[in-house]
């Protein structure tokens, strides 16, 4: 049973060793995007299937964001909507064949844990100023800013290692499972596993945007 | 081998006040919806976050487990 | 444990990329779609609200001109009844001018029956009487000398008016003119010559005086002159009396 920690190489660029984590990446980077682009190429008010789909997906996805951020969710859509795209499809990707989800390596959910936290003080203060955004962290008692600041970074770690944690321990039961008891039981855990990866990838985009929201003040956290 | 036990005890025991707490959690949570099923939505995402937050205490618990099984400092 | 640095590093890049690439390819045509729909449906929107105040135009107006309709129908009823209640209290009054004039025509034919009743029972009456008394003169007149009568008729004579004796006279001035004496009886000749003695003076003295006899006279005596006539018969003095009985019963 391997580590999930510790470097994998599928192949190099150059000097740049290229895991299949990153590899996985870009296929999912690859079909999102194709994906998008074949349904909306040609977008018509009165699309097809496909089109209105996506369209619900985003939608439902806008509608989120807005309950929670409470005002027009165009400027954090891109980010929450991709981070929830993208963790949906990479953890759904171990139900094909061969390939492991990107998401249960620690490096991913590390990555988009970093873009979250960037994310947070970045919409913080373009939303409520410098001075606004720091004397937030003061704002229940300056005595707590020590406390405020530790919080600051554990929730991220825990957002983080939430994810990784979930994913990789599916993982590895699975593959205790298929160790013990062969091909035909690991099935109903499989399932058990797509539906866990949904839920961490709601969990983890509704967790970035309640802090997103605690950041441009509008969700007390 | 004794990190192994360590790892084992400190998944077991952080996971017990977690899960008391995410089935209290739970139950309040299906009340309220019972209760008003059209808060439903708020009520389920509410629900969410605050399981994450709970969660946490398992997940630094799974944390440490991990240090102690593969980035052992006491072990090198 | 050892950290895939480069992993990291490409990842995050990565999902910075997915971000720019649903950003182009994902989110902007949906939210395009969304908008020009949202157009749409408001455009549509507005073409209904427009279409409704259409049809609530189209209602009101319909509801006016029915209410016009009603008013000219109750109009025309107004009218109908008005001319109506003009005809039957034209036909009433009609009625009742027709009754009453009914009633004056029956209340007349009655009074005018009445009174021919009653001129009938008076004439009868009259008749009764005058027919008595002429007969009781009848039988009397025999056993009354005419000669009794030549005092009444100078008298008469005498009070004739002044012009109605020049008259008288003149008629008499007359060459072979006689007065005439009318009696019921014949009066004896000694008679005769004292009727003339004490006529002829009174008429001018001039002519000579005839005698004439008729019973319907019944008795009394009457002077014709020419064609005048001095009447003191009591023929006519009953004739005379019928006449003043009616006549008096009339007035």
């Amino acid at each position: 049973m391997e580590s999930p920690f510790g470097a994998q190489v599928l192949f190099r660029v150059g000097p740049v060793p290229i895991s299949p984590a990153v590899a996985t990446t870009w296929g999912i980077m690859a079909l999102l995007t194709l994906v998008s682009w074949l349904a909306l190429r040609r977008a018509t008010p009165d699309g097809g299937p496909v089109q209105t789909a996506l369209e619900i997906v985003v939608e439902t996805i806008e509608d989120q964001i807005r309950a929670i951020l409470q005002r027009d969710p165009g400027r954090y859509l891109p980010l929450l909507g991709t981070l929830f795209l993208f963790l949906v499809t990479a953890n759904l990707v171990p139900a094909l064949p061969g390939l492991r989800a990107p998401t249960s390596r620690i490096e991913t959910p590390v990555a988009l844990g970093l873009i979250v936290f960037l994310s947070i003080h970045w919409f913080g203060l373009r939303e409520t100023g410098v001075a606004g955004y720091l004397g937030h962290f003061l704002r229940p008692n300056p005595l707590l800013l020590p406390l405020t600041l530790l919080s600051e970074i554990t929730r991220i770690l825990s957002l983080m290692v939430r994810l990784f944690g979930n994913m990789m321990s599916h993982e590895l039961i699975l593959a205790i499972l298929v160790y013990l008891a062969g091909f035909v039981l690991p099935v109903p855990f499989m399932v058990l596993g797509l539906l866990i990866g949904v839920i961490q990838a709601y969990i983890f985009t509704i967790l970035a945007t309640v802090y997103i929201g605690a950041a441009v003040g509008a969700v007390d956290s | 081998m004794i990190s192994v036990f360590a790892a084992a005890l400190a998944v077991a025991f952080g996971a017990i006040g977690p899960a008391l707490g995410e089935g209290r959690a739970l139950a309040a949570a299906m009340e309220a919806i019972a209760r008003q099923p059209e808060a439903a939505g708020t009520i389920s995402r509410t629900l969410f976050v605050g399981l994450a937050m709970i969660e946490t205490m398992a997940i630094y618990c799974l944390v440490i487990a991990l240090l102690l099984l593969y980035a052992n400092p006491f072990t090198g | 444990m050892t950290i895939d640095w480069w992993t990291l590093g490409l990842q995050a890049v990565n999902f910075a990329i997915l971000v720019w690439l649903l950003r182009r390819f994902l989110y902007a045509p949906v939210r395009r779609v969304i908008a020009a729909r949202k157009r749409e449906v408001e455009a549509a929107q507005e073409a209904a609200a427009a279409a409704c105040a259409t049809a609530e135009e189209e209602a009101r107006r319909l509801r006016e001109a029915r209410a016009a309709l009603e008013a000219e129908r109750q109009g025309v009823l107004d009218q109908a009844a008005a001319e109506a209640a003009e005809t039957a209290k034209a036909a009433l009054a009609e009625a009742r001018a027709a009754a009453a004039v009914q009633v004056e025509k029956a209340q007349a034919a009655i009074a005018a029956e009445r009174q021919a009743a009653l001129e009938a029972a008076q004439g009868d009456l009259a008749a009764l009487a005058t027919g008595l008394a002429g007969r009781i003169l009848q039988d009397t007149a025999a056993t009354i000398a005419p000669g009794l009568f030549l005092d009444g008729l100078a008298d008469t004579l005498a009070r004739q008016p002044e012009a109605e004796r020049a008259r008288l006279a003149a008629d008499m001035a007359a060459p072979g003119a006689v007065a005439t004496v009318v009696t019921a009886s014949p009066l004896p000749p000694e008679d005769r010559a004292a009727w003339s003695a004490r006529l002829l003076p009174l008429l001018g003295g001039q002519g000579s005086l005839g005698f004439e006899v008729d019973p319907d006279l019944l008795g009394g005596a009457e002077l014709r002159v020419a064609h005048s006539q001095l009447k003191f018969g009591w023929a006519d003095r009953l004739a005379a009396a019928k006449r003043a009985m009616v006549g008096n019963e009339r007035a």
